[in-house]
């Protein structure tokens, strides 16, 4: 295990060296010059030089890169050229309401997806698979910009049980948190709920019809463990989709985030790019990439409590 | 009681039939309101009696850059401005310069080299700090020194910044230069506090401090930036509010949802498509002004080598024919233009001086009629080849798409063949700038002082022109126009700059947007001028009793 998870960091850190090449040259890459865009409306070539300067835009791309890399060991992300304000703190700010976001989201599709997808693989060819089945062809189909404007029209102007944007952090009222949370949830929640659903439903099917759960009702088990039985074999599929899903949810989140007006990362990201706030847009990459590793190393790590079958030890998986 | 539910909050079920209604029937449904009537209802703020107190959420249309009046460029920071950091001059709501921290309008020398301002007495920053000369002093210079100081070029006619006495400062120029005193009027004329610029340095942005009604308390970026009644204010006693919350919403939708819901107490910029829902809309107030920007197409004539490098002749018969632009601005329809894409609730624009300014005349605010024949006879002249293939680089976003749309079926019925270029907003100005363009749209939030909209665009290697036209006698015109300091004889040169430059055609302006604001109707005193601000000065919640 030891041995497996030292491997893995060590790829990691490969990974991440690459990512932060490709993006400190992609941001270069971009059409657009932020020392322009910062210059403000009737620049003088010595203002777009000053800028230049101050943000050492006017050095060699190698001594950038070095300089930024050095500057991250320490946690340092340098400050935003638009604001000023220090990267790491606007990192830190926006990072909670992301991962609630996305945690919450998780949560609503794995709960509804799970359950349904049971649901509909026992009652195969039934109302109830055909229900599910539908549900999940709309939850695939229905953008969640179009929905979240939907449930802020309903739910918000209309009806007024909700507000419809703005966050507010747990431990100030747990209550009000929930409030502002639970549609951006249910919206970025719904697409994954439909492949989530899917899958197990599919999964399920196979485990349903395989020998050992055969054996298991002729030797008169009850239904109700015969599911559970099956549901466990039927999991590793569905953990190895939300691994997956993570890139999904990820960009789902800065569409949520837009339409809730919610603090978060992504939209953090997304507006950095279009201010070309170079040194935010190189930070939010690497902690999304850090963030994506690691959920994924989890992910890896618990197909085995899922499945002791598969083993870490010695990278056999 | 089907309509109103038990909570006390009527309309609500009213409002959900609407919604559903109106999502099922989408796209066929007539405009609730002539968006003619809602033109012509101009209004720049409700005045109804207020109480004191109360927080307010204002969406803005953006997330404001660093909060330094030094170092910031955004037209979104400065409605920020208005509540934390005044200014020496300031504009009225007809445009025209009134004093804020200094006492009266300044006195100009003869020979327009000396302008003495006096200050107001006994005025005090939002720490504390008493504002003296010095301290203007200090301000101006930080403005015109510091490295990368946005506010150089506007301040590039100061020689000096003298200190007379406590209470008046005198700035030697270089040479005369009317606009000075509007650029006093904005972000060059905001006077920070010696106290925090020792404190803070460069770093003055993460906790500025000026003369205002509110001072400013956090700003978490593209969140919120929070100020609060100031205690130092000089007329404390007409603020109202405790605290505004400004957010930044780019989509306008999402905005006006927001107010609808009450998550917002006010918003600025309403898209024209929900104007008319809006006028009309039980709990909305439109404040409604015309304003002093523009939007144009410019055509890339003289920018080879980017814009603010040598000039040199671009190929192609739009570049190096006058007879084929004008034929181009002739096929543009503007009227129709602007019933299409904005259902006829912004305003056609043929110049850079708006009508609002008191530097408009018949000559500058003459517009030639739209001629599909006349310019299919300006191409047959000019004897090229038709249809003349032009590029048109256009911001990517859907209205501006649609801008695109119109004026490329119109310009085909002269003869035209125009490619959109969708280009993002960041890119395009790069590529603008370097001169990899034919022609492109784009906008100027507009400067009280006719200069402000003329000078760097139509002037040698100026930095807004992109199109990088010019002629010895138009530099020479502009340049007299800019020093001339007697009103008169400077609207006559202006009269005389102005057609000429629109013959270039260089710049073929298109339409002016006009500014739309929306609060709650517990709002009152929000002002909204031609300049594009929103003053929270002395606003307040309508007090008992109040509603009109």
């Amino acid at each position: 295990m030891g041995r497996y998870l030292l491997n893995r960091l060590l790829q990691s850190l490969v990974t991440l060296f690459l990512v932060s090449v490709v993006i400190f040259a992609g941001v270069r890459a971009m059409p657009g010059d932020p020392a322009l865009l910062l210059a403000g409306d009737d620049p003088s070539p010595e203002t777009v030089a000053a800028i230049n300067e101050q943000y050492g835009f006017d050095r060699a791309w190698p001594l950038q890169y070095l300089t930024w890399i050095g500057q991250m060991l320490r946690w340092d992300f340098g400050e935003s050229i638009r604001t000023g304000m220090p990267v790491s703190e606007t990192i830190l700010t926006r990072l909670p309401a992301t991962l609630e976001l996305a945690a919450l989201s998780l949560l609503v599709a794995a709960l509804v997806g799970v359950l349904a997808g049971v649901a509909a693989a026992v009652r195969q060819g039934r109302p109830t698979d055909w229900l599910a089945n539908g549900v999940a062809l709309l939850g695939l189909s229905v953008p969640n910009f179009w929905l979240g404007l939907m449930g802020i029209l309903v739910f918000a102007v209309a009806l007024g049980w909700l507000p419809a944007s703005g966050y507010v952090p747990f431990f100030e009222s747990p209550a009000g948190n929930l409030a502002s949370m639970v549609m951006p949830a249910i919206v970025l929640g719904t697409g994954l709920a439909a492949i989530i659903l899917r899958q197990t439903r599919s999964s399920m099917i196979e485990a349903l019809s395989s020998d050992y759960v055969r054996t298991a009702r002729a030797k008169g088990m009850t239904p109700r463990r015969v599911v559970a039985h099956a549901l466990r074999n039927s999991l590793i599929t569905v953990l190895t989709i939300l691994g997956l899903q993570l890139g999904a949810l990820i960009s789902g989140t800065v569409v949520t985030e837009q339409i809730f007006v919610l603090p978060g990362f992504g939209r953090l990201m997304v507006e950095s790019v279009f201010t070309r706030d170079f040194p935010v847009i190189q930070a939010t990459v690497m902690v999304t990439a850090v963030g994506y590793i690691l959920v994924n190393l989890v992910v890896d790590l618990l197909y085995s409590v899922v499945d002791p079958r598969i083993r870490v030890q010695g990278g056999a998986r | 009681m089907p309509w109103s539910s038990p909570n006390g909050r009527p309309g609500r079920w009213r409002t959900l039939g609407v919604v559903t209604t109106a999502g099922l029937v989408l796209g066929g449904c007539a405009p609730l309101v002539e968006p003619q009537t809602v033109v012509n209802e101009e209004r720049s703020g409700v005045d109804l009696p207020v109480r004191k107190g109360g927080e307010i959420s204002v969406a803005l249309d953006a997330d404001p850059d660093a909060l330094d009046p030094t170092l910031s460029s955004t037209l979104v920071g400065r409605q920020v401005y208005t509540s934390v950091c005044e200014k020496l001059y300031d504009v009225g709501e007809n445009l025209e310069i009134v004093p804020q921290l200094a006492a009266d309008l300044p006195e100009i020398s003869d020979d327009g080299l000396d302008v003495t301002i006096p200050l107001r007495r006994d005025l005090l920053f939002n720490d504390g700090t008493a504002l003296d000369a010095h301290a203007v002093k200090r301000s101006l210079d930080r403005h015109r020194e510091m490295p990368a100081s946005r506010r150089a070029t506007e301040l590039e006619s100061v020689r000096s910044v003298e200190v007379v006495d406590a209470d008046t400062v005198r700035l030697r120029l270089h040479r005369p230069y009317a606009p000075l005193t509007s650029m006093l009027a904005d972000r060059a004329g905001m006077i920070l506090s010696p106290t925090a610029l020792d404190e803070l340095g460069e770093d003055f942005g993460q906790a500025p401090v000026c003369v205002g009604p509110f001072h400013f308390v956090e700003r978490v970026a593209q969140d919120r930036i929070v100020v609060e009644r100031s205690e130092h204010y000089y007329d404390a006693d007409l603020v109202n509010l405790d605290r505004i919350v400004y957010r930044p919403i780019p989509d306008p939708t999402i905005r006006l949802a927001n107010l609808r819901s009450g998550q917002l107490d006010a918003m600025w910029k309403v898209s024209p498509d929900d104007l008319p829902a809006v006028s009309n809309e039980d709990g909305l107030t439109l404040l409604n002004q015309p304003s002093i920007q523009y939007m144009g197409m410019s055509v890339n004539v003289m920018n080879t080598d980017g814009n603010t490098a040598e000039p040199g002749q671009v190929e192609g018969p739009l570049a190096e024919d006058p007879r084929v632009r004008q034929a181009l601005a002739l096929s543009l329809d503007r009227d129709t233009i602007n019933e299409v894409v904005f259902s006829g609730l912004h305003q056609p624009a043929c110049g850079p001086i708006p009508p609002s300014s008191e530097f408009a005349t018949e000559e500058t605010q003459a517009c030639p009629e739209h001629d599909p024949d006349r310019a299919r006879e300006l191409l047959a002249e000019a004897g090229v080849q038709t249809p003349v293939p032009v590029e048109l680089m256009i911001s990517n976003e859907p209205l501006t798409l649609r801008l695109g749309q119109v004026i490329q079926a119109m310009a085909a019925e002269a003869g035209f063949q125009v490619r959109l270029r969708p280009t993002e907003f960041a890119a395009s100005i790069a590529e603008a700038q370097s001169g990899n363009f034919q022609t492109y749209i784009s906008g100027w939030s507009g400067r009280p002082d006719p200069d402000g909209n003329i000078g760097s665009f139509h002037v040698r290697s100026g930095a807004n022109n992109y199109s990088g036209h010019f002629t010895p006698e138009t530099d020479e015109l502009i340049r007299e126009a800019a020093e001339e300091t007697d009103p008169e004889r400077r609207r006559d040169l202006y009269s005389e700059l102005v057609p000429r430059l629109r013959d270039f055609n260089n710049i073929i302006y298109l339409y002016r947007e006009r500014l739309y604001a929306a609060h709650s109707t517990d709002l009152a005193g929000v002002r909204v001028y031609p300049d594009g601000l929103m003053r929270f000065r002395e606003a307040g919640f309508v007090a008992e009793g109040g509603e009109g």
